[in-house]
């Protein structure tokens, strides 16, 4: 069992509901402000700060300004208001889990994982993880250690004339960590959940969720799991199912007792963004994993927006019974107050692949109804006319 | 399709994936057999001169400038001090070069939001062009037959924005690469001489490129793919930038 | 955390362009193309790729693949993706099926290139009725970006399926100057398509 030792506050201050100056007042770390020491390090600042410079112009970036100041609120709770501006945090709209943080300060977080994550302790499990990363300087720490090494060039595949940092994959290959980086990331993170009041269950939840996602995703593809497979796209050092239990029982010993998980918080935050991202989710033609967040994201009840996009799940995938099983999504959707004008949409093309021509068209018409300034208005209204 | 689309990224990823992959001793004998058939080429369009009796103000767009080292694995890495200063001596140096053949120059201020997006944008429209351009006239080992003969290319005119938001009336791009050899790859270099192979040396590679703002016309190309002149010192840019500028409309 | 994954794009950056040979496409002369499953007639020039994207697809450019990208697909029979679904096992592409709406080709196109293109940032404008080699067909217009790349692309498709079979003619360009300049023609081209036999 991993011993750990972590700094904790009173009982009392932990029970105050995360507010942002919870924190006893440490030194800052290095980290911060850190100047690069030598030509090398300089060479590497020099190519994040051209990667930030493009990153800034991004059309991949979420810029709303709502969305990121909350994200940063989150990363201020967690690791306290004299070190969170650190981080510049910049949004990505890409459908997978992940975040990462830089040694100059960039930290990205992709909206992926801010639709996997529950609630806002589990968000501010992952900010803290990475902050953690960044205070430690695993990255340099790294980048010295392959430097040493005999042909140091591994480090960063620079491809001349391709513009530094291509994309933000190149920066991620650089700033690779090992087991015992990942591991002591982790326990900042709990050491911050801790000092800032937010459950700190959540950091070994999300690895639960994670894996059971990836046995949702492998059974809908009949293929084996890869939550236990060594260099997936999902694994890791440590192992999920490793840090999973390390992280469960460091926080069964700090208790979740009056812990704040921030859940109505965090989906106040995300209300905006969720139906986009839920799209982007569905147009991965991942029914598995679709499935699987769409019945996270449904766990405080199913929502007219919700079974609208499990009709489209359902309806994209059209395997034996799907359609029809689409038909009733759309159909209880179509019942709440919530559902979008798609709803029909849905539903009526989802009538006509049924060969239910009539219904089918009157359910477009509804659509049209609903959203005059359709897009797609002629096509659909040519498809819904009486034949 | 795939492929296709990955090739698409593939061009529009990559600044010049000719050029990058001439820079890299994995490709050496592809590199080899187009360096040695002649390393510098540039084109001019057809008819193009400048507007008489004013003074045209070239713009220089943000340059994409490395000088670093490359290792034994073949792979390079950039070095700040030593691309600084590349920078700004070739920056001073094509500056000095123009305004001596009486042109007005200045350099593309840097902007923010809006001006910044569509500056990037033009900037990356350029390098596609620029590799076809290279692909189709300077180098046609596989051109398509349409445009065969002629160099004509351009950006479109809407670029004609660029000038109101800080730019002259053309607009100078360019590029400029260096890796210097670190001992290791040095002493492979030496080794592979000695026993009677050719390990190319690494060349410098550098670029650049002329378009009429007024038109969007990419009026003037040169590559050269074994550039001289040591960027880190103002004689060398002072080299580099005479190369860079070769058959430029109106200098000689 | 998980490192970022995706050397792809780094593997992909050092790979030198396989030589592919070209073949003019001359203005006015009717051609078959995708193993004669399609005939056009180009009102301009173009330039046919000698390297065939997938078994059912063919690309034609006048510039440049990266400047205009011209594809056609033809006889893509039910259950297949109409891309090379090379990452099939991680990633697998959406199928076309012969029961699809037409409204239905533009979701599969859309969902393929977001795979495909590895982007979210990818969304259909405006959809319309249209009419492809003598059937009815759906138009649809729609831009995207692609990480690491500034440049915002359009594209503007038309589609529909002849005896359960897909048929497709797609092009792309970047969205500053070379869209615009060369849809009015793609659009002439697209008129004058026929489906041999």
């Amino acid at each position: 069992m991993q011993k750990l030792a972590l700094s904790f506050l009173t009982a009392t201050s932990l029970a105050v509901a995360g507010v942002a100056n919870a924190h006893p007042s440490r030194p800052l770390p290095s980290a911060i402000g850190y100047e690069p020491k030598d030509e090398d390090e300089r060479g590497l600042w020099l190519q994040m700060d051209e990667f930030e410079r493009n990153l800034k112009q991004s059309k991949l970036l979420i810029r709303d300004p709502e969305l990121n100041q909350y994200v940063h609120s989150v990363l201020c709770n967690t690791v306290g208001s004299d070190r969170c501006n650190a981080a510049r945090i910049y949004i990505i709209r890409t459908p997978y889990f992940n975040a990462s943080m830089a040694p100059n300060g960039v930290m990205m977080v992709w909206s992926g994982l801010l639709l996997r994550m529950r609630n806002e302790a589990e968000l501010a499990s992952v900010l803290g993880h990475e902050f953690g990363h960044f205070e430690k300087q695993h990255s340099l720490q790294s980048f010295r250690d392959i430097r040493a090494k005999s042909d140091a060039a591994a480090w960063l595949s620079l491809v001349p004339g391709a513009g530094m940092f291509a994309s933000f994959s190149l920066l991620g290959s650089a700033l690779r960590f090992n087991r015992e980086m990942e591991r002591e990331a982790d326990l900042i993170s709990l050491d911050y959940l801790a000092e800032s009041g937010y459950d700190p269950m959540a950091a070994s939840n999300i690895w639960e969720q994670l894996r059971a996602e990836m046995d949702a995703q492998a059974k809908a593809r009949k293929q084996r799991s890869m939550k236990d497979v060594g260099n997936s796209l999902w694994s890791t050092h440590p192992s999920t199912k490793e840090r999973m239990e390390y992280l469960r029982e460091a926080a069964e010993e700090m208790g979740s007792e009056g812990k704040r998980k921030g859940e109505a918080e965090f989906r106040a935050a995300m209300q905006k963004w969720w139906p986009k991202l839920v799209d982007d989710q569905i147009k991965l033609n991942d029914f598995g994993s679709t499935e699987f967040l769409l019945g996270q994201l449904a766990s405080d009840g199913w929502t007219g927006r919700l079974l609208f996009a499990r009709g489209e799940l359902y309806r994209a995938r059209a395997k034996k019974d799907d359609m029809t099983k689409a038909v009733g999504f759309y159909r209880q959707a179509a019942a709440k107050s919530d559902a979008p004008a798609e709803t029909w949409r849905g539903l009526g093309v989802a009538l006509m692949r049924l060969g239910k021509q009539a219904d089918g068209r009157a359910a477009l018409r509804k659509y049209l109804q609903k959203k005059p300034d359709a897009s797609d208005r002629a096509m659909i209204g040519l498809m819904a006319r009486e034949k | 399709m795939a492929a296709l689309t990955d090739l698409r990224r593939l061009f529009t990823h990559c600044l010049l994936a000719l050029l990058a992959s001439f820079v890299l001793a994995t490709n050496a004998a592809v590199a080899n057999s187009l360096v040695y058939a002649g390393s510098e080429r540039s084109a001019v369009q057809e008819g193009f001169a400048f507007p008489a009796g004013k003074q045209p103000k070239i713009t220089i767009m943000r340059p994409e400038i490395f000088v670093g080292e490359q290792s034994s694995g073949g792979l390079a890495r950039v070095n700040a001090d030593w691309t600084k200063a590349g920078k700004e001596n070739l920056l001073f140096e094509l500056q000095q070069r123009l305004q001596k053949a009486g042109f007005s120059t200045s350099v593309m201020p840097e902007l923010s939001g809006e001006n910044e997006t569509i500056t990037a944008e033009y900037r990356a429209l350029f390098k596609i062009v620029v590799n076809s351009a290279i692909e189709n006239d300077l180098w046609p080992a596989d051109g398509l037959p349409t445009k065969k003969g002629e160099f004509d290319w351009s950006l479109g005119p809407g670029i004609a924005k660029l000038s109101e938001i800080g730019a002259g009336e053309f607009a100078l791009f360019f590029y400029s690469h260096d890796s210097f050899p670190l001992p290791g790859r040095r002493a492979l270099e030496l080794v592979g001489i000695a026993k009677g192979f050719d390990a190319p040396e690494q060349p410098s590679v550098g670029y650049a490129g002329l378009v009429d703002l007024r038109n969007g016309k990419l009026v003037w190309l040169n590559v050269n793919l074994r550039i001289d002149g040591d960027v880190r010192k103002p004689e060398g840019a002072r080299e580099r930038a005479r190369q860079l500028l070769n058959d430029f409309p109106g200098i000689n | 955390m998980i490192r970022l994954a995706g050397i792809i794009a780094a593997t992909l950056l050092f790979a030198m362009p396989v030589a592919a040979g070209w073949k003019a496409m001359p203005a006015g002369k009717t051609v078959a193309v995708v193993d004669e499953s399609l005939s056009v007639t180009p009102t301009q020039s173009w330039n046919r790729w000698t390297r065939r994207p997938s078994k059912f697809g063919e690309v034609w450019t006048l510039d440049g693949l990266a400047l205009n990208e011209l594809t056609f697909f033809a006889g893509v029979p039910s259950g297949k993706a109409i891309y090379h679904d090379r990452l099939r096992r991680n990633r697998p592409l959406p199928k076309f099926k012969s029961d699809m709406l037409l409204t239905d080709l533009a979701e599969l196109f859309e969902s393929s290139n977001r795979i495909v293109l590895q982007t979210s940032l990818f969304e259909i404008e405006e959809t319309q009725p249209a009419r492809l080699a003598g059937h009815d067909a759906v138009r649809f217009s729609y831009s995207y970006a692609i990480q690491g790349d500034e440049l915002k692309r359009k594209g503007e498709a038309v589609a529909t399926i002849v005896d359960g079979k897909f048929y497709m003619v797609n092009f792309v360009a970047p969205a500053l100057h070379y869209f615009d300049r060369d849809i009015g023609n793609v659009r002439k081209l697209v008129d004058t398509a026929t489906i041999p036999g």
